[in-house]
């Protein structure tokens, strides 16, 4: 490390100088001996810079964590020569907030000595943040100069965004053959009973509605709805984002796609991602807990794409996009291209629900309150109300989200309509 | 605590002045010097403590300039502890402001503080001793030389602090 003068060592000698010259200047003694102080302290640091080696490491209370959460770094420090005072700073990413403790610590250790000490930090945004920048500073005893160097030990904390938890799933219109949690239009082994016929041979006896049968004075059955799984895929809009991180349009899309995700696939239904940014992404549909890891992993680091480009989801396999899959856009219905791509889907004869966010409330902490900004903003909630409008006109499940707002009361009203008609087998 | 004593060495500073003499053209020096001086202990600014000093210093010599009065050596001993406690604190507040220190760095540089001010009190009495020997003994001629001397040993000083052009380990 190499060793160089602190501003306070400029400031003194600085200060002396001037004492000199003022006493050149005015013919007295007393400003040459005011100075005498100001060049004593300086004298303190004539003193050789003592030899600073030590090693530094660190490591985190998880790898993982959600946001909001926090999460505990230690930072060890080993002397391995006398560090009269050494100064720590351990940087923090701009999506990182300090929680409690102190990342900027001085201290003085003897030679073998070791210190170990701890903080914690809040994650304020999803993503995969790389940790382990050190700026570690030597100090003078007399503080007139320092050694500066710095440290890499890279470490990487994934902040994924929260689940929080759904109640009121939409159910999706088509069901899979493959057994599950949602009750299908379906008629046969199930809970929910659907319908009731004339018994024919082959019944079970205790499908019979002894009830109803003694009623009618002829035996009937009851049926009941299949419970079964289904596909469901999240089709996210990036070709736009509004506002700043971690409260942006697009970070409030990938925490609702979050829960659904996990919502879903804890029903065991399959669940598939589609990110859609003029270009198009995806992972194919799969069920079970790896897929829950595999969604949130892809979620993670997505942000908005800038293209003009333009690509229909027509190219994708049925395996990416099942026949009868419900397809849940999330969107803030910014750019027009995504408006096509969900009404194409809607042609195709898709089930689908679209989120729509509203980025009029994003946008209000930016915009200084004009009259004619106020104009402005009421112009576009009319436009996109009416956009909206036509969309569920063309039979699309529209509903607009509004940030902040809990996805299982916007859910709920979806939960009660979107009833199934019995199907018999 | 260190703002407090930080405060107290700007009043100093700001007093000393209009002390010796309290001429308009001093206290118009004075008092901004001291403004300044109490704005960078509590900002704090090593800047503007730097700024107030310079002003402080001035205001010290225009009042002993326009005074004509006998030397004095706790003024001049006041100034110039004062000026190294103004300048220190003030860097120190400002060089760990959010850092966690340990007992001992704060404990070290609280002597580190007092050695300088105790070296500096000794180096005055020194200087006017050998001022008032020089003044008695040495004839008149070799002042210049004396102070020439002087001058070039305080510029060697601040060259060896500063260590230019020199790399430490």
């Amino acid at each position: 490390m190499t060793s160089r003068p602190t501003p306070l060592a400029f400031v003194l000698a600085a200060l002396a100088a001037l004492a000199l010259l003022l006493a050149v200047a005015v013919d007295r003694v007393e400003p040459v001996l005011a100075a005498v102080p100001l060049l004593a302290a300086l004298f303190r640091g004539l003193r050789p810079m003592p030899p600073a080696r030590f090693t530094v490491a660190h490591a985190l209370s998880a790898e993982r964590a959600a946001e909001g959460e926090c999460v505990t770094v230690t930072v060890t420090l080993t002397a391995i020569t006398a560090l009269p005072a050494i100064e720590v700073f351990y940087r923090l990413p701009e999506t990182l907030a300090l929680a409690s403790g102190s990342n900027r610590v001085v201290l003085a250790l003897g030679a073998g000595e070791v210190a170990a000490g701890s903080f914690e930090v809040r994650c304020l945004a999803r993503g995969h943040i790389r940790l382990g920048e050190f700026h570690l500073r030597a100090w003078h005893p007399s503080r007139l100069r320092l050694a500066e160097t710095r440290h890499d030990d890279p470490l990487r904390l994934s902040v994924y965004p929260p689940a929080a938890p759904i109640r009121f799933l939409p159910r999706p219109l088509r069901t899979r053959s493959s057994f599950g949690n949602h009750v299908s239009a379906r008629l046969g082994q199930g809970l929910e009973p659907g319908d009731i016929r004339p018994y024919v041979p082959g019944d079970l006896l205790k499908q019979i509605n002894w009830r109803v049968s003694l009623r009618l004075g002829r035996l009937y059955v009851t049926l009941f709805h299949e419970e079964r799984n289904a596909d469901v895929v999240l089709l996210l809009d990036i070709t736009a984002d509004v506002g700043a991180q971690p409260d942006s349009s697009l970070d409030h899309c990938v925490k609702a796609a979050a829960a659904l995700a996990t919502a879903y696939l804890r029903h065991r239904d399959r669940v598939g991602l589609i990110t859609y940014g003029g270009n198009v992404r995806w992972i194919r549909p799969a069920a079970g807990r790896r897929q829950i890891e595999t969604l949130l992993e892809a979620l993670l680091p997505t942000s908005m794409a800038q293209n003009y480009s333009f690509q229909d989801l027509e190219f994708l396999p049925p395996r990416v996009l099942p026949a009868g899959a419900l397809i849940v856009a999330l969107s803030p219905l910014i750019d027009p291209r995504f408006t096509r791509i969900v009404t194409n889907l809607v042609d195709r004869g898709f089930d689908v629900l679209l989120l729509a966010l509203s980025p009029l409330d994003l946008m209000r902490p930016f915009l200084e309150g004009t009259a004619t900004e106020a104009l402005a903003s009421r112009l576009w909630r009319l436009g996109r109300e009416a956009s909206l409008e036509t969309l569920r006109d063309r039979g699309l499940a529209a509903i607009e989200l509004h940030p902040g707002e809990p996805l299982d009361a916007v859910l709920a009203p979806l939960a009660r309509t979107r009833r199934r008609r019995a199907v018999p087998r | 605590m260190r703002t407090l004593l930080a405060v107290m060495a700007a009043l100093a500073l700001a007093a000393i002045p209009p002390w010796i003499d309290d001429a308009a053209a001093v206290v118009a020096l004075a008092v901004p010097a001291g403004a300044i001086l109490l704005w960078s202990a509590v900002r704090p600014s090593l800047a503007a403590a730097a700024a107030g000093g310079a002003l402080a210093l001035a205001a010290y010599a225009l009042a002993l300039w326009s005074s004509q009065a006998s030397p004095g050596l706790l003024d001049a001993l006041a100034v110039g502890v004062a000026l190294v406690l103004v300048v220190e604190t003030t860097d120190f507040a400002r060089t760990f402001r959010g850092a966690e220190v340990a007992p001992a760095i704060v404990a070290a540089v609280h002597r580190g503080w007092a050695a300088a001010a105790v070296l500096g009190a000794i180096g005055v009495i020194l200087l006017a001793g050998a001022v008032s020997l020089a003044d008695l003994g040495a004839p008149p001629v070799f002042r210049p030389l004396l102070a020439g001397a002087g001058a070039l040993l305080a510029l060697a000083a601040v060259l060896a602090a500063l260590g230019i052009g020199g790399k430490g380990r």
